[in-house]
């Protein structure tokens, strides 16, 4: 079918059989809840859609009802996203399973719509699993696979499916939606062990400590539960490419990288042109290479090391930036790498903010410029705004 | 609740992360908690302490859980409790004068309860069914004699025979009732209920010969033979009031008069008769002339504040036509020329105090009033007859003496009733019988009680009065009460006969009240002091801290958890608990 | 007052060992909601006294509950409500077995920050009993003034008094046309047993509880006053009792007499400063309110 992102993501959700589906427009996510109304509204999905008041509640509301023991998902963007971040934490201490999409949107002020991921990257530290797709048909898989990821007992945490707004959301694109037979094997039922609000067992959810007695120990729970989600992501990944044919590299996806000397780090949609990039000066000669990075929670830090260790150099393109740091794959990627024995030169590039185009020439242009660099053993600039009208 | 442990953030047993169950989720509760009950400061405790109704009472009367039992529609129950104490209840129920009436806290609230009407409700609503004795005790080897057949001596006899003890009563009359027989209108009280009360007592095992008169019939070594011996013979000699013309024609004696009224024997009695007296007994001749069809006027000598006939007979006397002249005093009768008689009196006023504590008359300056009449009947008192006791009974101010237990002189000898010197009411001597009848058991056992406090009460003498809860011996007040539950009181209506159908028939006088209207009245009473399971304190607890005892008979208080904040003393009606500062360790 | 508590179940779901201060009137108002509604019910409770009660080790509520955060415990009987309705439907809920689910929030999570959420879930009519425990200020901080803080009243943050006026958060829910709105006083429990039975009963829809509790701490007055204090509320017309049900109001409890708002005023310390020309205007403002309901009950159709 010829989809929007936001209406693949919808199929998704859609084929995943949700159950409590509370949710807040705001855009460019709304078309992602006018189809959920439309399936629900004709019988097509058994669920109970519930138009809340603000993001806020919209993720309280699934907050509760998860606990209760039903599936649940809601979507948001941007200023949705911040408002409902009081309850990200809740939502993670309390490791229910519930699975987010996030069409990424810059944040106020200045106020947009336009995409870049500042907003679900500012959320890292709410102990959500966050994996960034980069077109319309891998946000409709990943819904399923969420899910499985969130409700695998080794993990048992949130899940973020993030992608830009307008750049993936409003384009369309064919997507081969599952099957859904095929998928109620690949997806069971959600049965809690851990946490239900039934009248039967005496539970009480959301515990107030009065002392420092145990905050540290459920911290630490969440921290195995996000270490054990390293594994679980890439066996997911698995699993479906054999239930589904479709496979997307699990923690991040390679691409060309064998004997690269410089590698393109980047997420989100810009993976797509930066793949063509690649494959054109490949063609020309220079040896380059593409990570996509999927899995940003939990940060695939060994993987990485890894992979690049005897790397000359690694460019990383994100749309976002942490005013007063860098860029925030960026940072992550240094704490990543320090201590490696032949760490890569890092040279960071925040572009496209606010929805700024970023075009093939672009990204060539950069790849050029890193390429020419790659010998070097440090660059006066290592983080480089990219296209702002006035800097050089 | 308690076999759900709690699986959560223990503090007190610090779990492992491992063993943390994950979600920040506690499962289950714990049993033991917190114990709130260390934060205290005072300390509530449940007391009891003593309704004012039940001190008043002069045979003590156990008319806290009576009233409760009422008010919860347990019509047995309050019929057992109230035949516990007292086997005279329908005789009392209407013409006891009801201390506890008076003493009752609600008389400043709205009027006092119906203690009377409640009592006579249950005599008459088991008038048909069989009485049977309440709590009676294994068989004595001891037999005892009665002497009088009035509520003193009957009731001895009752309580006696509820001990086990065999006991005859000998009466010099033809039937059995004293006072309550032979000198109280049918009206005031049906003759049927008094008989069957004594049959009630009767049915007990007790021997009753009647006709046998002490002197003649049979004689005191006789009776001084038995193990046990109660004198009630009662006060029946008329006291002559020492003013010329007394014994003329046409001038009789009250009792003499009533008796025979009662009997149907009346001698023939022309239209104005005058009563000189300002007793019961000279309300009962009036209200009795008028129903025979004559008209009746009262001589007295002090004021109508003063008389000592209950105020409830004064004006039903008044309201019949009784005619009333105060402040006269009686100094001569004359024959009339022709027929009837006159009497002189003199005019008095009051001044002072006389030993009785009422004010003293004194004559008054002015001309003696006439009045004209065709008899005169004197009803200005009496005394006992004690000729028939040998000397070795000790005698006081006209009555045989008693100690505070009711024992004569005489060891095994003990009397009580209006042959004492006790106030002459039927709960007087009822009381006196009740302890006298303790005490007997008491000599027979052996004790010496003779030092210790009378016991004035069987439910204290048969141990049925274990107070479960601290007991504290203080008469409630008013102010000792927390009035916000206090509802505005709803009088019942008491039912009288009309007022002509009452000039003209000895026909009961005060009907009764209908069992809704006595649960109602009973549910009006405050309870003062005693618990009367409100459940106040255990649903305004903020801790869950005041529960029901297992027994399910009174409330609990779990100091374990108590807080000390004292809601349940605020909001308790009855004042049954009490706040004290908690003792340091 | 004939023994109210044979109406109630013997059962304690709300135990003792609570950390409440002593005379709270949540301690009664909690045991009261739990007997009456019993073990079949799913609580939400957002930040105010009441979480400490129940979230806290050692834990004495005896039923499913869920802290969430201070503003969306009304979100929590949506998302609750709404769980069960789809588990029902797809079978892993038993379909006959009804589940009462149930909000307690103060007044401040309730009329200040959690207001879009709870007036959210009143007109989404989720099913579902709201409770609103008035202690007329924000009490688990320390005593701070909230929205529904009557005026003249002291609290930390208004030493010299409260200015504004008090948010009449009932009628604000009465206006959102949910089946049943109720206020109570722990001071009438007959009253108060009623309208939460009522409101148990009731066919599905939001049915909102503002239940009037006076704070010993808060408000300084002795701890074994609270029910006393509760009563006089009513009793001289600073609280008015009523129900909606269906937009059809009954005044409940109305005294006789009004007594006169001194009355209420000098039991507690958080008044303890007012004139005599405060106190009169509060009359006025009292007997002006009550007149309005009076007229408002008297011209329904």
């Amino acid at each position: 079918m010829m989809l929007t992102g936001n209406y693949a993501c919808a199929y998704g959700v859609k084929l995943s059989r949700a159950e409590v589906i509370p949710v807040y427009p705001i855009t460019p996510q709304t078309h992602i809840m006018e189809k959920l109304a439309d399936f629900v509204t004709h019988g097509e999905l058994d669920a109970e859609f519930v138009s809340v008041e603000s993001e806020h509640t919209a993720l309280a509301v699934a907050i509760a009802a998860q606990a209760t023991g039903a599936r649940t998902f809601t979507a948001t963007s941007g200023q949705g996203l911040v408002y409902m971040h009081e309850n990200l934490f809740v939502a993670s201490g309390m490791r229910l399973p519930i699975v987010m999409a996030i069409v990424n949107r810059a944040l106020g002020a200045p106020n947009t719509i336009y995409p870049d991921l500042s907003d679900a990257l500012d959320q890292r530290d709410t102990s959500w699993v966050q994996i960034y797709v980069e077109n319309a048909q891998e946000a409709h898989d990943m819904i399923a696979q969420a899910y499985r990821i969130a409700e695998d007992e080794r993990v048992l945490l949130p899940v973020a499916i993030s992608f830009e707004g307008i750049i993936i959301s409003h384009y369309m694109e064919p997507v081969e939606l599952m099957d859904q037979d095929l998928l109620d094997q690949f997806l069971p039922t959600y049965q809690p062990r851990h946490v239900i609000l039934h009248p039967d067992r005496v539970m009480s959810l959301g515990q107030i400590l009065m002392d420092d007695s145990y905050y540290m120990e459920y911290r630490y729970q969440q921290q195995e539960g996000m270490n054990h989600a390293l594994k679980v992501i890439p066996q997911v990944d698995e699993a479906f490419r054999q239930v589904f044919g479709r496979k997307y590299g699990g923690l991040f996806q390679t691409e060309q990288i064998e004997d690269a000397e410089v590698v393109l780090l980047t997420a989100g949609s810009l993976a797509s042109t930066t793949r063509a990039v690649v494959h054109a000066l490949r063609r020309d000669g220079m040896k380059i290479g593409l990570i996509k990075l999927r899995a940003f929670r939990p940060f695939p830090r060994q993987e990485l090391r890894e992979i690049l260790n005897n790397i000359k150099c690694v460019a990383v393109l994100e749309r976002d930036v942490s005013i007063g740091a860098g860029g925030i794959i960026h940072i992550e990627l240094c704490h990543s790498l320090y201590g490696s024995e032949n760490p890569p030169l890092l040279i960071n590039y925040i572009l496209g903010l606010g929805g700024r185009d970023i075009t093939f020439d672009d990204i060539s242009g950069i790849a050029q410029e890193v390429y020419q660099e790659r010998n070097r053993e440090s660059v006066d600039h290592p983080i480089r705004w990219f296209k702002v009208r006035g800097l050089t | 609740m308690a076999d759900l442990k709690a699986s959560g953030p223990d503090v007190l047993r610090l779990y492992d992360y491992k063993e943390l169950p994950i979600g920040a989720v506690a499962i289950g509760i714990d049993p033991f908690g917190r114990k709130t009950g260390l934060w205290r400061y005072h300390r509530p405790e449940m007391v009891e302490k003593i309704p004012p109704c039940q001190e008043g009472c002069p045979l003590g009367n156990w008319i806290q859980p009576l009233i409760r039992e009422i008010a919860n529609e347990n019509f047995e129950e309050a019929w057992d409790i109230l035949k516990l104490e007292n086997p005279f209840s329908g005789v009392c129920g209407r013409v006891c004068s009801h201390l506890c009436d008076e003493a009752c806290n609600r008389k400043e609230l709205g009027g006092s309860i119906s203690i009377k009407g409640l009592e006579r409700f249950l005599a008459d609503h088991f008038w048909d069914k069989p009485s049977h004795p309440v709590q009676p005790q294994k068989a004595q080897k001891k037999e005892i004699a009665v002497l009088g057949s009035g509520p003193a001596g009957m009731a001895c006899a009752y309580f006696l025979a509820l001990m086990g003890y065999g006991v005859t009563v000998f009466e010099s009359k033809k039937s059995l009732g004293g006072i309550p027989r032979i000198g109280i209108p049918d009206y005031r009280l049906p003759k049927k209920i008094l008989e069957k009360e004594i049959k009630d007592i009767l049915s007990m095992g007790v021997e009753a010969r009647t006709g046998c008169h002490v002197g003649k019939d049979i004689s005191i070594g006789e009776i001084l033979k038995f193990d046990g011996v109660f004198l009630s013979t009662g006060a029946h000699v008329e006291q002559p009031l020492g003013i010329p013309g007394e014994n003329l024609n046409g001038v009789f004696r009250g009792w003499d008069f009533l008796q025979k009224c009662n009997l149907k024997q009346i001698p023939p009695l022309g239209k104005k008769i005058l009563v000189i007296g300002g007793g019961n007994v000279a309300m009962d001749v009036a209200r009795s002339l008028i129903r025979l069809g004559h008209q009746p006027i009262i001589i007295y000598r002090r004021t109508r504040q003063e008389m000592p006939a209950f105020f409830e007979e004064v004006e039903e006397a008044m309201e019949e036509g009784t005619e009333f002249h105060f402040l006269l005093a009686p100094v001569a009768i004359h024959r009339r020329k022709k027929k009837g008689l006159r009497l002189e009196c003199s005019r008095m006023k009051l001044r002072g105090m006389d030993e009785s504590g009422r004010p003293m008359p004194v004559p008054a300056k002015g001309p003696h009033r006439y009045f004209e009449a065709d008899q005169v009947i004197i009803a200005t008192g009496e005394r006992a007859d004690l000729s028939y006791l040998p000397e070795e009974f000790k005698r006081q101010n006209g009555s045989v003496w008693i100690n505070p237990w009711g024992q004569t002189s005489v060891p095994h000898v003990f009397s009580g009733g209006d042959m004492t010197d006790t106030p002459r009411t039927v709960a007087h001597a009822i009381s006196s019988a009740k302890r006298a009848a303790i005490a007997m058991d008491q000599f027979f056992k052996g004790n010496d009680f003779i030092k210790l406090t009378p016991i004035q009460t069987m439910r204290e003498y048969l141990g049925l009065n274990n107070h479960r809860v601290e007991y504290i011996p203080e008469i409630v007040k008013p102010q000792d009460l927390h009035l916000a539950y206090c509802k505005p009181r709803e009088i019942p209506v008491s039912h009288k006969l009309p007022l002509d159908q009452r000039q003209r028939s000895f026909k009961e006088v005060n009907k009764r009240l209908s069992s809704e209207e006595v649960i109602r009245e009973a549910q009006q009473c405050l309870s003062c002091g005693v618990c009367k399971l409100c459940s106040h304190c255990y649903l305004f607890c903020p801790d869950g801290a005041v529960q029901l005892s297992p027994e399910g008979d009174r409330y609990l208080i779990n100091y374990d958890y108590c807080k000390g904040c004292n809601i349940c003393q605020n909001e308790c009606p009855v004042g049954a608990i009490h706040v004290r500062p908690e003792k340091e360790d | 007052m004939n023994n109210l508590s044979k109406e109630l179940s013997k059962e304690e779901l709300f135990h003792s060992g609570h950390p409440l201060c002593p005379g709270c009137s949540g301690g009664v108002m909690s045991r009261w909601i739990t007997k009456i509604l019993g073990k079949d019910t799913i609580a939400t409770i957002s930040a105010s006294c009441m979480a400490i009660a129940t979230s806290v080790y050692p834990h004495v509520l005896e039923i499913p509950s869920i802290y969430i955060a201070m503003a969306p415990s009304p979100a929590g009987i949506t998302g609750v409500s709404a769980a069960l309705r789809i588990l029902k439907r797809k079978g892993r809920f038993p379909k006959d077995r009804k589940v009462n689910v149930i909000a307690i929030s103060g007044d401040g999570s309730a009329g200040d920050i959690g207001m879009a959420c709870l007036s959210g879930a009143a007109e989404r009519n989720d099913d579902g009993i709201f409770f609103c425990f008035d202690n007329e200020a924000y009490m688990n901080t320390g005593i701070q003034r909230s929205g529904c803080t009557p005026e003249m009243s002291w609290t930390t943050s208004t030493l010299e008094g409260k200015q504004e006026r008090k948010k009449d958060l009932p009628r604000i829910m009465a206006a959102h046309n949910i089946p049943y709105v109720a206020t109570v006083s722990i001071g009438f429990p007959e009253d108060f047993i009623r309208k939460v039975t009522r409101a148990k009963e009731m066919g599905p829809g939001f049915k909102y509880i503002h239940v009037y509790s006076p704070c010993p701490t808060g408000w300084r007055f002795p701890e074994n006053k609270t029910i006393e204090v509760a009563r006089l509320g009513v009793e001289t017309g600073f609280w008015i009792l009523y129900e909606m049900e269906h937009g059809c109001l009954k005044l409940n409890c109305r005294p006789e007499k009004l007594r006169p708002i001194q009355d209420f005023i000098s039991t507690q310390g958080r008044f303890g400063k007012l004139s005599e020309e405060q106190v009169q205007t509060y009359q006025q403002e009292i007997d002006k309110r009550l007149k309005q309901m009076e007229n408002l009950e008297r011209c329904q159709t």
